[in-house]
Protein backbone atom coordinates (compact mmCIF):
# COMPACT_ATOMS: atom_id res chain seq x y z
CA UNK A 1 0.00 0.00 0.00
CA UNK A 2 2.98 2.18 0.91
CA UNK A 3 4.40 2.01 -2.48
CA UNK A 4 1.61 2.30 -4.58
CA UNK A 5 1.37 5.98 -2.45
CA UNK A 6 4.58 6.60 -2.91
CA UNK A 7 4.84 6.24 -6.45
CA UNK A 8 1.46 7.99 -7.03
CA UNK A 9 3.15 11.01 -5.10
CA UNK A 10 3.99 12.80 -8.71
CA UNK A 11 1.11 15.53 -8.67
CA UNK A 12 0.81 16.89 -5.40
CA UNK A 13 -2.30 18.32 -4.63
CA UNK A 14 -4.23 15.27 -6.40
CA UNK A 15 -2.62 12.89 -4.50
CA UNK A 16 -3.09 14.38 -1.12
CA UNK A 17 -6.60 13.69 -1.70
CA UNK A 18 -5.87 10.18 -2.80
CA UNK A 19 -3.92 9.74 0.70
CA UNK A 20 -6.77 11.52 2.57
CA UNK A 21 -9.30 9.05 1.17
CA UNK A 22 -6.53 5.72 2.01
CA UNK A 23 -5.91 6.91 5.31
CA UNK A 24 -9.81 6.44 5.29
CA UNK A 25 -9.73 3.58 4.57
CA UNK A 26 -7.40 2.25 6.60
CA UNK A 27 -9.00 3.38 9.80
CA UNK A 28 -12.06 1.95 8.35
CA UNK A 29 -10.64 -1.02 8.29
CA UNK A 30 -9.68 0.11 12.08
CA UNK A 31 -13.91 0.33 13.04
CA UNK A 32 -14.88 -2.07 10.95
CA UNK A 33 -12.72 -5.11 10.30
CA UNK A 34 -14.89 -7.29 8.61
CA UNK A 35 -16.46 -4.89 6.49
CA UNK A 36 -16.32 -6.78 2.66
CA UNK A 37 -14.28 -4.79 1.41
CA UNK A 38 -11.93 -6.24 -1.52
CA UNK A 39 -8.54 -5.40 0.10
CA UNK A 40 -9.37 -8.02 2.88
CA UNK A 41 -7.80 -10.45 1.23
CA UNK A 42 -4.31 -8.72 1.52
CA UNK A 43 -5.05 -8.12 5.00
CA UNK A 44 -6.38 -11.38 5.91
CA UNK A 45 -3.98 -11.50 8.92
CA UNK A 46 -5.68 -8.96 10.48
CA UNK A 47 -8.28 -10.87 11.29
CA UNK A 48 -6.83 -13.28 13.31
CA UNK A 49 -5.10 -10.86 15.69
CA UNK A 50 -7.03 -9.76 18.93
CA UNK A 51 -7.56 -6.09 18.65
CA UNK A 52 -4.97 -5.01 20.58
CA UNK A 53 -2.37 -6.11 18.26
CA UNK A 54 -4.61 -5.15 15.53
CA UNK A 55 -4.88 -1.56 16.77
CA UNK A 56 -0.72 -1.97 17.51
CA UNK A 57 -0.07 -2.66 13.58
CA UNK A 58 -2.81 -0.38 12.67
CA UNK A 59 -0.64 2.38 14.31
CA UNK A 60 2.66 1.26 12.65
CA UNK A 61 1.26 1.51 9.67
CA UNK A 62 0.42 5.09 10.07
CA UNK A 63 3.41 6.08 11.29
CA UNK A 64 5.62 4.45 8.34
CA UNK A 65 2.80 6.22 6.03
CA UNK A 66 2.39 9.58 7.66
CA UNK A 67 6.21 9.72 8.14
CA UNK A 68 6.91 9.24 4.29
CA UNK A 69 4.39 11.77 3.48
CA UNK A 70 4.51 14.33 5.80
CA UNK A 71 5.76 16.81 3.76
CA UNK A 72 3.00 16.47 0.74
CA UNK A 73 0.47 16.56 2.90
CA UNK A 74 0.92 18.62 6.10
CA UNK A 75 -0.60 21.79 4.98
CA UNK A 76 -1.68 19.97 1.90
CA UNK A 77 -0.09 23.50 0.24
CA UNK A 78 -2.83 25.55 0.79
CA UNK A 79 -1.97 29.15 1.33
CA UNK A 80 -4.73 29.76 3.57
CA UNK A 81 -3.78 27.66 5.99
CA UNK A 82 -0.34 28.97 6.44
CA UNK A 83 -1.50 32.45 6.69
CA UNK A 84 -4.26 31.51 9.31
CA UNK A 85 -1.34 29.78 11.34
CA UNK A 86 0.78 33.30 11.57
CA UNK A 87 -1.84 35.13 12.08
CA UNK A 88 -2.90 32.93 14.96
CA UNK A 89 0.78 33.14 15.81
CA UNK A 90 0.78 36.63 15.74
CA UNK A 91 -2.47 36.75 18.06
CA UNK A 92 -0.80 34.47 20.50
CA UNK A 93 2.04 36.94 20.82
CA UNK A 94 0.27 39.77 21.56
CA UNK A 95 -1.11 38.56 24.76
CA UNK A 96 2.00 37.42 26.42
CA UNK A 97 0.59 39.24 29.42
CA UNK A 98 -1.83 36.89 30.09
CA UNK A 99 -0.91 35.38 33.61
CA UNK A 100 -2.65 32.83 35.84
CA UNK A 101 -4.55 34.73 37.75
CA UNK A 102 -6.10 36.56 34.96
CA UNK A 103 -7.15 33.19 33.72
CA UNK A 104 -8.88 32.71 37.09
CA UNK A 105 -6.73 29.62 38.41
CA UNK A 106 -4.04 29.28 41.05
CA UNK A 107 -0.54 28.43 39.93
CA UNK A 108 2.32 28.84 42.55
CA UNK A 109 4.94 29.87 39.94
CA UNK A 110 7.67 30.26 42.09
CA UNK A 111 7.85 27.08 43.69
CA UNK A 112 10.78 25.35 41.83
CA UNK A 113 8.72 21.95 40.81
CA UNK A 114 5.81 23.71 39.76
CA UNK A 115 8.17 26.04 37.35
CA UNK A 116 9.86 22.99 36.14
CA UNK A 117 6.06 21.28 35.50
CA UNK A 118 5.33 23.58 33.01
CA UNK A 119 8.61 24.51 31.73
CA UNK A 120 8.37 20.71 30.57
CA UNK A 121 4.96 20.89 29.46
CA UNK A 122 5.98 24.14 27.07
CA UNK A 123 8.79 22.18 25.58
CA UNK A 124 6.16 19.48 25.16
CA UNK A 125 4.41 21.99 22.92
CA UNK A 126 6.88 22.85 21.21
CA UNK A 127 7.48 19.74 20.34
CA UNK A 128 4.52 18.60 18.30
CA UNK A 129 5.87 20.38 15.28
CA UNK A 130 8.60 18.44 15.09
CA UNK A 131 7.22 15.14 14.82
CA UNK A 132 5.49 13.46 12.06
CA UNK A 133 3.36 10.77 12.96
CA UNK A 134 -0.23 12.03 14.02
CA UNK A 135 0.56 9.48 16.87
CA UNK A 136 3.37 11.07 18.24
CA UNK A 137 2.09 14.70 17.46
CA UNK A 138 -0.86 13.47 19.82
CA UNK A 139 1.39 12.11 22.57
CA UNK A 140 3.62 15.57 22.97
CA UNK A 141 -0.47 16.64 23.68
CA UNK A 142 -0.79 14.19 26.20
CA UNK A 143 2.79 14.47 27.92
CA UNK A 144 1.53 18.46 28.21
CA UNK A 145 -1.07 17.14 30.01
CA UNK A 146 0.45 14.94 32.05
CA UNK A 147 3.13 17.74 33.36
CA UNK A 148 0.03 20.61 33.49
CA UNK A 149 -1.38 18.01 35.86
CA UNK A 150 1.47 17.71 37.72
CA UNK A 151 2.08 21.98 38.06
CA UNK A 152 -1.50 22.06 39.27
CA UNK A 153 -1.57 19.70 41.98
CA UNK A 154 1.65 20.25 43.26
CA UNK A 155 0.08 24.14 43.37
CA UNK A 156 -3.51 23.31 44.91
CA UNK A 157 -2.72 19.95 46.53
CA UNK A 158 -5.78 18.60 45.16
CA UNK A 159 -6.53 16.87 41.79
CA UNK A 160 -6.80 19.02 38.72
CA UNK A 161 -10.68 19.85 37.31
CA UNK A 162 -11.10 20.75 33.98
CA UNK A 163 -11.37 24.37 34.88
CA UNK A 164 -8.45 24.53 35.73
CA UNK A 165 -6.99 21.75 33.02
CA UNK A 166 -8.38 24.58 30.02
CA UNK A 167 -7.03 27.47 32.20
CA UNK A 168 -3.65 25.47 32.27
CA UNK A 169 -3.50 24.56 28.82
CA UNK A 170 -4.31 28.08 27.49
CA UNK A 171 -1.76 29.02 29.68
CA UNK A 172 0.94 26.81 28.27
CA UNK A 173 0.00 27.57 24.95
CA UNK A 174 0.16 31.10 24.85
CA UNK A 175 3.59 30.66 27.05
CA UNK A 176 4.78 28.10 24.40
CA UNK A 177 3.75 29.65 21.26
CA UNK A 178 3.93 26.74 19.70
CA UNK A 179 4.60 27.05 15.79
CA UNK A 180 2.03 26.11 12.96
CA UNK A 181 -0.36 25.22 15.91
CA UNK A 182 -3.20 25.65 13.13
CA UNK A 183 -1.96 23.00 10.63
CA UNK A 184 -1.08 20.72 13.32
CA UNK A 185 -4.36 20.21 15.00
CA UNK A 186 -5.70 19.91 11.68
CA UNK A 187 -3.08 17.67 10.47
CA UNK A 188 -3.75 15.75 13.48
CA UNK A 189 -7.48 15.54 12.68
CA UNK A 190 -7.20 14.67 9.48
CA UNK A 191 -4.45 11.76 9.64
CA UNK A 192 -5.18 10.07 12.82
CA UNK A 193 -6.82 7.14 13.74
CA UNK A 194 -10.33 8.05 14.23
CA UNK A 195 -10.41 5.36 17.13
CA UNK A 196 -8.14 7.34 19.07
CA UNK A 197 -9.37 10.71 18.68
CA UNK A 198 -12.57 9.26 19.74
CA UNK A 199 -12.18 7.23 22.39
CA UNK A 200 -9.75 7.27 25.29
CA UNK A 201 -7.78 9.04 27.27
CA UNK A 202 -5.37 11.03 24.50
CA UNK A 203 -8.97 11.58 22.57
CA UNK A 204 -9.23 13.58 25.54
CA UNK A 205 -6.28 15.01 26.21
CA UNK A 206 -6.60 16.82 22.62
CA UNK A 207 -10.08 17.54 23.02
CA UNK A 208 -9.17 19.89 25.48
CA UNK A 209 -6.28 21.21 23.74
CA UNK A 210 -8.21 22.04 20.58
CA UNK A 211 -10.49 23.67 22.97
CA UNK A 212 -8.08 26.03 24.80
CA UNK A 213 -6.67 26.72 21.00
CA UNK A 214 -9.90 27.56 20.15
CA UNK A 215 -10.85 29.79 22.94
CA UNK A 216 -7.18 31.72 22.61
CA UNK A 217 -8.39 32.52 19.13
CA UNK A 218 -11.65 33.96 20.26
CA UNK A 219 -10.20 35.37 23.48
CA UNK A 220 -11.76 38.72 24.29
CA UNK A 221 -12.14 41.35 27.36
CA UNK A 222 -15.35 39.96 28.52
CA UNK A 223 -13.92 36.08 27.98
CA UNK A 224 -11.19 36.90 30.78
CA UNK A 225 -13.47 38.69 32.88
CA UNK A 226 -11.89 42.13 32.49
CA UNK A 227 -13.12 45.29 30.93
CA UNK A 228 -12.94 46.67 27.79
CA UNK A 229 -10.43 49.26 28.80
CA UNK A 230 -8.56 47.07 30.81
CA UNK A 231 -7.70 44.38 27.89
CA UNK A 232 -7.04 47.65 25.60
CA UNK A 233 -4.45 48.81 28.12
CA UNK A 234 -2.72 45.57 28.48
CA UNK A 235 -3.12 44.94 24.69
CA UNK A 236 -1.56 48.32 24.05
CA UNK A 237 1.21 48.19 26.64
CA UNK A 238 2.27 44.93 25.23
CA UNK A 239 2.76 46.39 21.83
CA UNK A 240 4.32 49.78 22.95
CA UNK A 241 7.18 47.02 24.15
CA UNK A 242 7.49 48.31 27.79
CA UNK A 243 6.48 45.07 28.54
CA UNK A 244 8.39 42.22 30.57
CA UNK A 245 7.72 38.37 28.30
CA UNK A 246 6.50 35.77 30.23
CA UNK A 247 9.95 33.99 30.68
CA UNK A 248 11.00 37.64 31.87
CA UNK A 249 9.22 37.99 34.47
CA UNK A 250 9.87 34.52 35.72
CA UNK A 251 13.46 34.97 35.65
CA UNK A 252 12.91 38.37 37.67
CA UNK A 253 10.65 36.47 40.25
CA UNK A 254 13.51 33.53 40.54
CA UNK A 255 16.23 36.09 40.71
CA UNK A 256 14.18 37.91 43.42
CA UNK A 257 13.48 34.41 45.21
CA UNK A 258 17.21 33.49 45.32
CA UNK A 259 18.21 36.89 47.07
CA UNK A 260 15.30 36.75 49.79
CA UNK A 261 16.74 33.06 50.34
CA UNK A 262 20.06 34.80 50.74
CA UNK A 263 19.33 37.05 52.84
CA UNK A 264 17.10 34.88 55.04
CA UNK A 265 20.17 32.97 55.63
CA UNK A 266 22.37 36.31 56.40
CA UNK A 267 19.81 36.73 59.21
CA UNK A 268 19.99 33.81 60.69
CA UNK A 269 23.76 33.81 61.04
CA UNK A 270 23.52 37.82 62.28
CA UNK A 271 21.44 36.13 64.83
CA UNK A 272 23.76 33.61 65.73
CA UNK A 273 26.54 35.91 65.99
CA UNK A 274 24.61 38.58 68.73
CA UNK A 275 23.65 35.16 70.59
CA UNK A 276 27.16 34.10 70.69
CA UNK A 277 28.18 37.89 71.74
CA UNK A 278 25.57 37.96 74.46
CA UNK A 279 26.86 34.87 75.63
CA UNK A 280 30.44 36.10 75.96
CA UNK A 281 29.02 38.91 77.77
CA UNK A 282 27.53 36.43 80.37
CA UNK A 283 30.44 34.46 80.56
CA UNK A 284 32.85 37.42 80.86
CA UNK A 285 30.45 38.51 83.67
CA UNK A 286 30.14 35.15 85.49
CA UNK A 287 34.13 35.13 85.59
CA UNK A 288 34.14 38.05 86.84
CA UNK A 289 31.84 37.40 89.85
CA UNK A 290 33.12 34.03 90.26
CA UNK A 291 36.62 35.76 90.31
CA UNK A 292 35.59 38.24 92.85
CA UNK A 293 33.74 35.08 95.09
CA UNK A 294 36.67 33.12 94.94
CA UNK A 295 38.80 35.75 96.18
CA UNK A 296 36.91 36.54 98.88
CA UNK A 297 36.97 33.30 100.07
CA UNK A 298 40.39 33.12 99.96
CA UNK A 299 40.55 36.08 101.85
CA UNK A 300 38.13 34.63 103.95
CA UNK A 301 40.33 31.52 104.70
CA UNK A 302 43.24 33.27 105.06
CA UNK A 303 42.36 36.65 106.72
CA UNK A 304 45.04 39.04 106.36
CA UNK A 305 46.07 38.88 110.22
CA UNK A 306 48.31 41.88 111.11
CA UNK A 307 50.00 40.66 114.16
CA UNK A 308 52.03 43.05 116.49
CA UNK A 309 55.25 41.35 117.19
CA UNK A 310 56.14 42.73 120.82
CA UNK A 311 59.30 41.95 121.74
CA UNK B 1 -30.41 -8.07 33.75
CA UNK B 2 -32.46 -5.52 32.26
CA UNK B 3 -30.30 -5.91 28.85
CA UNK B 4 -29.38 -9.42 29.31
CA UNK B 5 -31.43 -10.36 25.98
CA UNK B 6 -27.96 -10.99 23.75
CA UNK B 7 -27.61 -14.49 24.17
CA UNK B 8 -24.38 -16.11 23.96
CA UNK B 9 -22.30 -13.86 21.63
CA UNK B 10 -22.81 -11.34 24.50
CA UNK B 11 -20.43 -12.70 26.98
CA UNK B 12 -17.60 -12.13 24.96
CA UNK B 13 -18.24 -8.48 23.65
CA UNK B 14 -17.45 -5.35 25.50
CA UNK B 15 -19.20 -2.36 25.28
CA UNK B 16 -17.30 1.29 25.17
CA UNK B 17 -18.97 4.19 26.23
CA UNK B 18 -18.47 7.69 26.22
CA UNK B 19 -20.39 9.38 28.99
CA UNK B 20 -20.09 13.07 29.23
CA UNK B 21 -20.36 15.06 32.70
CA UNK B 22 -22.05 18.49 32.79
CA UNK B 23 -22.82 20.75 35.39
CA UNK B 24 -22.01 24.37 36.50
CA UNK B 25 -18.72 25.31 38.93
CA UNK B 26 -19.77 24.62 42.34
CA UNK B 27 -22.33 21.28 42.05
CA UNK B 28 -19.84 18.79 42.76
CA UNK B 29 -18.97 17.20 39.33
CA UNK B 30 -15.50 16.36 40.48
CA UNK B 31 -16.62 15.15 44.00
CA UNK B 32 -18.86 12.94 42.15
CA UNK B 33 -16.69 11.01 39.89
CA UNK B 34 -13.98 11.13 42.31
CA UNK B 35 -16.64 9.02 44.88
CA UNK B 36 -17.88 6.70 41.87
CA UNK B 37 -13.91 5.86 40.62
CA UNK B 38 -11.96 6.06 43.76
CA UNK B 39 -14.55 5.94 46.34
CA UNK B 40 -12.97 9.27 48.04
CA UNK B 41 -14.51 12.31 48.92
CA UNK B 42 -12.25 15.55 50.23
CA UNK B 43 -9.81 12.95 50.76
CA UNK B 44 -6.08 14.21 51.72
CA UNK B 45 -4.57 10.94 49.97
CA UNK B 46 -6.41 11.34 46.31
CA UNK B 47 -3.37 10.34 44.47
CA UNK B 48 -5.12 11.38 41.44
CA UNK B 49 -3.19 13.50 38.97
CA UNK B 50 -6.86 14.56 37.36
CA UNK B 51 -9.94 14.62 37.97
CA UNK B 52 -11.25 15.14 34.12
CA UNK B 53 -10.94 11.65 32.71
CA UNK B 54 -11.90 8.73 34.29
CA UNK B 55 -12.75 5.08 33.22
CA UNK B 56 -14.20 2.69 35.01
CA UNK B 57 -14.49 -1.08 34.27
CA UNK B 58 -17.78 -2.58 34.96
CA UNK B 59 -19.53 -6.58 34.35
CA UNK B 60 -23.58 -5.93 34.25
CA UNK B 61 -24.95 -9.50 33.57
CA UNK B 62 -22.00 -11.04 31.99
CA UNK B 63 -21.60 -8.46 29.64
CA UNK B 64 -18.29 -6.14 29.79
CA UNK B 65 -18.29 -2.06 29.60
CA UNK B 66 -15.53 0.16 29.81
CA UNK B 67 -17.03 3.37 31.19
CA UNK B 68 -15.16 6.91 29.39
CA UNK B 69 -16.60 9.45 31.63
CA UNK B 70 -15.63 13.01 30.05
CA UNK B 71 -16.18 16.07 32.33
CA UNK B 72 -16.88 19.29 30.83
CA UNK B 73 -15.65 22.63 32.10
CA UNK B 74 -18.58 24.61 34.24
CA UNK B 75 -17.22 27.64 34.25
CA UNK B 76 -19.06 30.23 32.29
CA UNK B 77 -16.61 31.54 29.94
CA UNK B 78 -15.78 28.33 28.37
CA UNK B 79 -19.49 27.63 27.73
CA UNK B 80 -19.20 27.32 24.10
CA UNK B 81 -16.31 24.90 24.22
CA UNK B 82 -19.11 22.24 24.96
CA UNK B 83 -19.94 20.61 21.08
CA UNK B 84 -16.20 19.37 20.81
CA UNK B 85 -16.69 17.78 24.07
CA UNK B 86 -19.74 15.39 23.84
CA UNK B 87 -20.07 15.02 20.03
CA UNK B 88 -20.12 10.82 20.10
CA UNK B 89 -20.78 10.40 23.51
CA UNK B 90 -23.31 7.91 24.36
CA UNK B 91 -24.88 9.12 27.72
CA UNK B 92 -24.66 12.42 29.62
CA UNK B 93 -24.86 13.00 33.38
CA UNK B 94 -26.26 16.45 33.44
CA UNK B 95 -25.82 17.43 37.37
CA UNK B 96 -27.33 20.45 40.04
CA UNK B 97 -26.88 21.28 42.79
CA UNK B 98 -30.53 21.02 44.85
CA UNK B 99 -29.99 23.96 46.88
CA UNK B 100 -28.98 25.97 43.84
CA UNK B 101 -32.17 27.23 41.63
CA UNK B 102 -29.47 28.60 38.84
CA UNK B 103 -27.88 25.44 38.68
CA UNK B 104 -31.18 23.53 37.46
CA UNK B 105 -31.60 25.93 34.99
CA UNK B 106 -28.34 25.38 33.68
CA UNK B 107 -29.46 21.93 33.15
CA UNK B 108 -32.05 23.08 31.27
CA UNK B 109 -30.01 24.86 28.92
CA UNK B 110 -27.95 21.48 28.73
CA UNK B 111 -30.27 19.41 27.46
CA UNK B 112 -32.23 22.15 24.77
CA UNK B 113 -28.64 21.79 23.73
CA UNK B 114 -27.90 18.57 23.81
CA UNK B 115 -30.88 16.93 21.90
CA UNK B 116 -30.55 19.45 19.18
CA UNK B 117 -27.30 18.34 18.67
CA UNK B 118 -27.38 14.27 19.16
CA UNK B 119 -30.45 13.82 18.78
CA UNK B 120 -32.74 10.77 20.91
CA UNK B 121 -29.85 8.71 20.67
CA UNK B 122 -27.97 10.10 23.37
CA UNK B 123 -29.30 8.48 27.40
CA UNK B 124 -29.24 11.39 29.55
CA UNK B 125 -29.46 12.01 33.70
CA UNK B 126 -30.51 14.61 35.27
CA UNK B 127 -28.97 14.48 38.68
CA UNK B 128 -29.75 16.42 41.88
CA UNK B 129 -26.27 16.41 43.92
CA UNK B 130 -26.05 17.23 47.74
CA UNK B 131 -29.05 15.68 49.34
CA UNK B 132 -27.09 16.17 52.31
CA UNK B 133 -28.08 19.31 52.41
CA UNK B 134 -32.05 18.73 52.09
CA UNK B 135 -33.02 21.65 54.24
CA UNK B 136 -31.46 23.95 52.08
CA UNK B 137 -33.24 22.35 49.24
CA UNK B 138 -34.29 25.23 46.62
CA UNK B 139 -35.05 22.86 43.49
CA UNK B 140 -38.29 20.53 44.38
CA UNK B 141 -38.11 17.43 43.80
CA UNK B 142 -41.50 17.26 41.93
CA UNK B 143 -40.25 20.27 39.39
CA UNK B 144 -37.36 18.19 38.99
CA UNK B 145 -38.95 15.01 38.36
CA UNK B 146 -41.78 16.35 36.11
CA UNK B 147 -39.18 17.90 33.87
CA UNK B 148 -36.83 15.28 33.21
CA UNK B 149 -39.89 12.99 32.49
CA UNK B 150 -40.93 15.91 30.37
CA UNK B 151 -37.47 15.69 28.57
CA UNK B 152 -37.18 11.96 28.29
CA UNK B 153 -34.51 11.92 31.25
CA UNK B 154 -34.29 9.76 34.28
CA UNK B 155 -33.78 11.86 37.48
CA UNK B 156 -31.39 10.35 40.29
CA UNK B 157 -30.47 11.76 44.03
CA UNK B 158 -26.93 11.62 45.14
CA UNK B 159 -24.73 12.74 47.80
CA UNK B 160 -21.21 12.57 46.97
CA UNK B 161 -20.49 13.48 50.60
CA UNK B 162 -22.33 10.54 52.16
CA UNK B 163 -22.11 8.03 49.10
CA UNK B 164 -25.59 8.37 48.39
CA UNK B 165 -26.77 6.69 45.07
CA UNK B 166 -23.99 7.49 43.00
CA UNK B 167 -23.72 3.40 42.33
CA UNK B 168 -26.95 3.73 41.42
CA UNK B 169 -26.73 6.33 38.78
CA UNK B 170 -23.73 4.75 36.87
CA UNK B 171 -25.32 1.22 36.61
CA UNK B 172 -28.95 2.51 35.23
CA UNK B 173 -27.37 4.91 32.90
CA UNK B 174 -25.06 1.57 32.00
CA UNK B 175 -27.52 -0.64 31.68
CA UNK B 176 -29.83 2.12 28.97
CA UNK B 177 -27.01 2.69 27.04
CA UNK B 178 -26.51 -1.22 26.51
CA UNK B 179 -30.07 -0.83 25.52
CA UNK B 180 -29.46 1.78 22.99
CA UNK B 181 -27.21 0.07 21.86
CA UNK B 182 -28.50 -3.16 21.39
CA UNK B 183 -31.13 -1.40 19.31
CA UNK B 184 -28.64 0.01 17.38
CA UNK B 185 -26.80 -3.20 16.28
CA UNK B 186 -30.23 -4.32 15.10
CA UNK B 187 -31.15 -1.56 13.02
CA UNK B 188 -27.92 -1.77 11.61
CA UNK B 189 -28.53 -5.35 10.93
CA UNK B 190 -25.55 -6.92 12.66
CA UNK B 191 -27.18 -8.86 15.20
CA UNK B 192 -30.47 -11.29 14.35
CA UNK B 193 -32.10 -8.89 12.53
CA UNK B 194 -35.69 -7.39 14.10
CA UNK B 195 -38.52 -5.94 13.36
CA UNK B 196 -39.46 -2.15 14.39
CA UNK B 197 -35.79 -1.79 15.60
CA UNK B 198 -35.07 1.82 15.25
CA UNK B 199 -33.09 2.83 11.42
CA UNK B 200 -31.10 5.35 11.23
CA UNK B 201 -28.82 6.91 8.22
CA UNK B 202 -28.49 5.35 4.92
CA UNK B 203 -27.84 1.28 4.61
CA UNK B 204 -25.36 0.40 2.41
CA UNK B 205 -25.40 -2.84 0.56
CA UNK B 206 -22.87 -5.11 -1.51
CA UNK B 207 -23.60 -6.04 -4.58
CA UNK B 208 -21.73 -9.18 -3.64
CA UNK B 209 -22.91 -12.08 -1.58
CA UNK B 210 -22.83 -11.17 2.51
CA UNK B 211 -24.01 -14.45 4.13
CA UNK B 212 -20.36 -14.67 5.31
CA UNK B 213 -19.98 -11.12 6.89
CA UNK B 214 -23.29 -11.30 8.65
CA UNK B 215 -22.17 -14.61 10.83
CA UNK B 216 -18.81 -13.32 11.37
CA UNK B 217 -19.36 -9.99 13.05
CA UNK B 218 -20.78 -9.95 16.52
CA UNK B 219 -17.76 -11.62 17.46
CA UNK B 220 -15.05 -9.29 16.08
Amino acid sequence: MTMNLSKDLSSNQRCAEKIVASMETLHGMAIVPDAGSKSDSRLSPLQMDTSEEKDRLLDNIEKLIMTRLYKSVFCMDDPHEEQKDLSLQNHIRSLSWVTPKILQFSLCEHDKEVADQIASAVSALLEIDSKRAPQDKLSCVTKACDHLFRAIKASTKEPANTDDLISGLVYITIKANPPRLFSNLKYITRFCNPKRLMTGKCAYWFTNFCSASSYIETMNFSSLGLTEEEFNHLMEQKSKGCYMTGSNIQGTVQQMEDNKQHLAVLQHRQEILFQKAESLLREINDWHVALQAEVQELLHKFPLEIKHQTN
Amino acid sequence: MAAGGGGGAGGSKTYSFKVVLLGEGCVGKTSLVLRYCENKFNDKHITTLQASFLTKKLNIGGKRVNLAIWDTAGQERFHALGPIYYRDSNGAILVYDITDEDSFQKVKNWVKELRKMLGNEICLCIVGNKVDLEKERHVSIEEAEAYAESVGAKHYHTSAKQNKGIEELFLDLCKRMIETAQVDERAKGNGPSQAGGARRGVQIVDDEPQAQSAGGCCSG
